[in-house]
């Protein structure tokens, strides 16, 4: 068995990362650095009112007196935020193209060459309805290339039903009352590092309004890739879901090879009122570096989602197979009665990742329940945390929160983490969390292959028996794509 | 804090407590030398505070403001005042420290087996001139109140096994505060070092009197040999205005066992981190902690078990019982190095919350650096389950009995565990007496 062990480890540390190439588009491109002026540019070049850019100053000022954190389980080289880019926009898009046919080909091109079912959306519209049930078919993208959207697909469909699907900044120009009220009340300014400088910075990102009683007709994606060199990227995402909506909301990401590292740092912020529904999933797959830690996205998210309203619900699922660097903690603050909290995650981390990840549900009003379910990998010499708070405030009566967190090791220069806090304040709550850490057995390996299983296919089997519980709350293209994902890893594993 | 900064006034209070005692402390020459490097060490990295990571859920804030002094004699107590806390039935060895100080006269300590050393650390410390101490001379990282200790220590339990010897009956260590004069502190240090095949059994019991407020400092390390097995209970029953600190450090050698059993039901502020390291090939440690903060007591349990080297094996399972304004935090790090192939390990926390202004902070952590493991943990808050509550009324129990029966269920596995009935017998009674409704099931028992 120990041969292979050996595979297994070389394989997939020697999995090569898809989706690396360059599109080479002109980029309007503000040099590197960061002071007021920098933000006053990037304010001025999305022609912002003056109240944004005062609530970007007073981000940025209290965002430098901010220390960067040092408590997460993550090791990497001071990042010098001075040498950062903090503006880039293809040029292309300064003509705001209409429909996909005005996107300049390159840009199609690439999502093409990622798969990305822009076009194949589009087709699928028309056949809407009968065969598919209507979540699962019909997807609305708007897609982000760097720092600026170009392309909306599905807007008038959108509109019809009085939901709004638009880039932050465009929202910030058709409704800034709706900005004002919502925008930094789920994550303030100075709520952490990161989330300070993404609201100082912040370029561009997807705004999704739900009017009261409506329940989106299709699911909504965005689509993010980092692409010009040595620029960060700073997307602010803000879904509002007034009573009894309904909403489902994809993000994917990949961003093509870079040797040097590109920072990531985005905010979503979601608010949900009585009876309001947000689910949100990602499939996050950006470089992550090559096999000597070389290169790779430091991707820093701050992403909370507020139940404001009683009996409202926020889903959080994520895949995370990217990044050289993550630091993710998908939380939900449930303020409303009987509101429920979800978090499903898988992380895969080999070659050099390192992941520190998990999940807040913060217990305020009565009745309310949440559910944790936490799967990490990691193979070759990747570093993974798991790191989660369930909070019981002394208001929550018959709380309720199930955590589970298990972690799979694949080769013996890997790590696997598990810090969980537990704070309960109310007699009342129960509170259940379990963890389990283990490797691929051997007897289930044997098994498998004795049935007539190649090595692979039972690699394959296992780990997707052990993801299962989290794959199964992906909407079904993201099921697909993630399942895709982890097979390609495993694929290369056994050769 | 830098060494250019001003130190704070706490701190200087006891840099010139050690000055006042200095010339009184056991030890040579050189051993004093150790004990200031080791104040010096305190006084750079000071009290811990809530910004620290370890101390999240504690704050020493009533300890660091207040100052405490060293007793330079035992207060004279008599059999009379600790004979409560005796376990009835218990066929032990005593060895008894008041206010920091070893007492013969309390203490009996006759007709040890051979190959069997206990005796006063203090005592052992002038007899040994070569020996120093150090903050925790098996941990590299052991906390500025270790620091603290290893500079002001007055005395102690001193206990060397020989190879294959086996102490016959437990031995009950009694550290008393008498409470006698305010703001005082007891600094008190034991040290086991276990010898090859030989096992020992000892009950670690820290008791208050009286109503003044005191800081208790305590120490314990134990030097495991091949295949020694120390079963170590250790009692804490501050009492309302004592604060209690106590460390626990062991290191295990080959085929070492080390059963801990921690029973922590006094003291206004407790804090207690019992530590081990697995250095070789299946060594076993089991921890077991039951706590029940009631009224404004706050308990916080830090454990720390590393698997240095490949198949070791732990076991921990600690459980809560939270009324009043109780406040109970639990911290269990499981670490398991690169090398600790094989190693098998579990945990579990729950905690049982009686009181809506009763809170519980649990953090069961795991670090794992290799593959071929088995390590899981969980953890539980919640409360008594209301269907067992009615099944016992409907069978004749009155609600308080029957809640009383539930709590008491609920820690009694880990309670039988000691191994010592007439400790196990001691404790039950100590526990019902805190529990609400607890006179009820004891008399229904």
């Amino acid at each position: 068995m120990a041969a292979h062990e050996e595979d297994v480890e070389t394989l997939v540390a020697e999995r090569e990362y898809e989706a690396g190439f360059v599109t080479d588009l002109e980029s309007d491109t503000v040099a590197p650095g960061l002071n007021e002026d920098v933000i006053r540019f990037i304010s001025a070049k999305k022609s912002e009112p003056d109240w944004m850019l005062e609530w970007r100053l007073e981000a940025f000022r209290q965002w430098q007196q901010m220390p960067m954190p040092k408590w997460p389980h993550l090791h990497y080289a001071p990042i010098d935020f001075q040498k950062i880019s903090y503006y880039s926009a293809p040029k292309s898009a300064k003509d705001k193209p209409k429909s996909l046919d005005e996107v300049d080909p390159k840009l199609l091109e690439t999502y093409e060459k990622l798969g990305i079912p822009l076009r194949e959306q589009e087709m699928l519209a028309g056949v809407e309805g009968a065969e598919y049930p209507s979540t699962s078919s019909n997807v609305a993208v708007d897609a982000v290339f760097d720092s600026v959207s170009v392309a909306t697909t599905f807007k008038q469909k959108l509109a019809d039903a009085g939901v709004i699907f638009c880039s932050i900044s465009e929202a910030i120009q058709e409704y800034p009352e709706l900005i004002r009220k919502h925008l930094g009340t789920v994550v303030p300014r100075g709520d952490n590092f990161f989330a300070g400088l993404n609201a100082a910075v912040f370029t561009d990102g997807s705004f999704v309004y739900i009017p009261e009683g409506v329940t989106c007709p299709m699911e909504l994606s965005t689509y993010f890739r980092i692409n010009a060199e040595n620029t960060g990227q700073f997307e602010r995402t803000l879904i509002v879901a007034e009573k009894g909506s309904h909403v489902s909301y994809l993000e994917g990401c990949t961003a093509p090879q870079r040797d040097e590292n590109q920072l990531h740092a985005a905010v979503v912020e979601l608010v949900a009122e009585d009876d309001a529904e947000i689910k949100y999933s990602t499939v996050q797959n950006w470089y992550p570096g090559d096999e000597n830690g070389r290169g790779g996205i430091y991707n820093f998210v701050t992403k909370r989602g507020d139940c404001r309203g009683d009996r409202s619900k926020i889903s959080w699922t994520q895949v995370e197979t990217g990044s050289a660097i993550t630091w993710k903690y998908p939380s939900c603050v449930l303020n409303g009665d009987d509101s429920v909290g979800e978090f499903y995650s898988v992380a895969v981390t080999r070659g050099m990742q390192q992941a520190d990840t998990g999940t807040k549900m913060i217990h305020v009003g009565k009745n309310t329940k949440s559910t944790i379910i936490a799967k990490g990998i990691s193979a070759a010499r990747g570093e993974q945390s798991y790191r989660g708070l369930v909070k019981i405030l002394p208001s929550a009566v018959n709380a309720r929160n199930f955590t589970q967190c298990d972690s799979l090791l694949i080769g013996d220069k890997c790590g696997a983490h598990t810090f969980p806090y537990v704070e309960s304040k109310n007699s009342t709550a129960k509170l259940e969390h379990e963890a389990t850490t283990s490797k691929i057995g051997e007897d289930q390996m044997f098994y498998c292959q004795q049935r007539g299983l190649s090595e692979e296919d039972a690699v394959s089997l296992i780990v997707n028996g052990f993801c299962k519980d989290v794959f199964k709350e992906l909407p079904m293209e993201f099921a697909v794509e993630a399942q895709k994902l982890l097979n390609v890893t495993l694929e290369n594993a056994v050769g | 804090m830098s060494a250019v900064e001003q130190i704070e006034p706490s701190i200087d209070h006891y840099l010139a407590e050690y000055a006042r005692v200095e010339r009184d402390l056991p030890g040579s020459d050189e051993s004093k030398r150790g004990r200031s490097a080791e104040l010096a060490r305190f006084a750079e990295a000071g009290f811990p505070n809530t910004r620290q990571e370890d101390w999240k859920y504690t704050s020493l804030a009533p300890v660091e403001k207040r100052r405490f002094e060293l007793s330079d004699t035992p207060h004279a107590i008599g059999m009379d005042d600790i004979a409560a806390f005796l376990p009835e039935g218990l066929e032990a060895y005593r060895l008894v420290l008041v206010d920091g100080h070893f007492v013969a006269g309390l203490s009996d300590l006759d007709r040890l087996p051979e190959g069997v050393t206990v005796r006063s650390f203090a005592a052992w410390l002038n007899d040994n001139a070569g020996a120093t101490v150090k903050a925790a001379q098996i941990s590299e990282e052991p906390g500025s109140l270790s620091a603290m200790n290893a500079a002001l220590f007055t005395d102690g339990a001193y206990i060397e096994t020989a190879a294959g010897a086996v102490l016959d009956k437990p031995l009950h260590v009694i550290s008393v505060a008498s409470g006698a004069v305010d703001e005082r502190m007891t600094q008190v240090r034991h040290r086991y070092v276990m010898g090859e095949n030989s096992q020992a059994t000892i009950v670690e019991h820290a008791i208050g009197l009286g109503d003044k407020a005191y800081f208790a400092n305590a120490v314990t390390e134990a030097v495991m040999g091949r295949n020694a097995q120390l079963t170590r209970v250790r009692l804490q029953q501050e009492s309302g205005r004592g604060y209690h600190v106590s460390s626990f450090f062991a290191e295990q050698r080959r085929d070492s066992r080390v059963y801990n059993h921690g029973v922590d039901l006094g003291g206004r502020l407790a804090r207690i981190n019992t530590n081990t390291r697995l250095v070789d090939q299946n060594a076993e440690v089991h921890f077991n902690g039951v706590y029940l903060p009631t009224g404004r007591q706050h308990i916080d349990n830090h454990t720390r078990i590393e698997h240095a080297t490949e198949h070791s094996i732990s076991r921990e399972r600690y459980k809560g019982v939270l009324a009043g304004h109780g406040r109970g935090v639990f911290n269990g790090m499981i670490l398991i190095q690169k090398d600790a192939q094989k190693t098998d390990s579990d945990l579990s926390c729950d905690a049982l919350l009686l009181s809506d202004k009763a809170e519980v902070d649990a953090k069961p952590e795991l670090e794992i650096y290799a593959d071929d493991v088995t390590a899981g943990h969980g953890s539980t808050v919640g409360q008594l389950d209301e269907d067992a509550v009615f099944y016992l009324k409907s069978r004749g129990v009155d609600e308080e009995g029957a809640r009383a029966i539930l709590t008491y269920s609920f820690a009694k596995s880990l309670i039988e565990q000691i191994g010592m009935p007439a400790v196990a017998r001691y404790v039950e009674a100590a526990m019902l007496v805190k529990l609400p409704g607890g006179t009820a099931f004891a008399d229904l028992a």
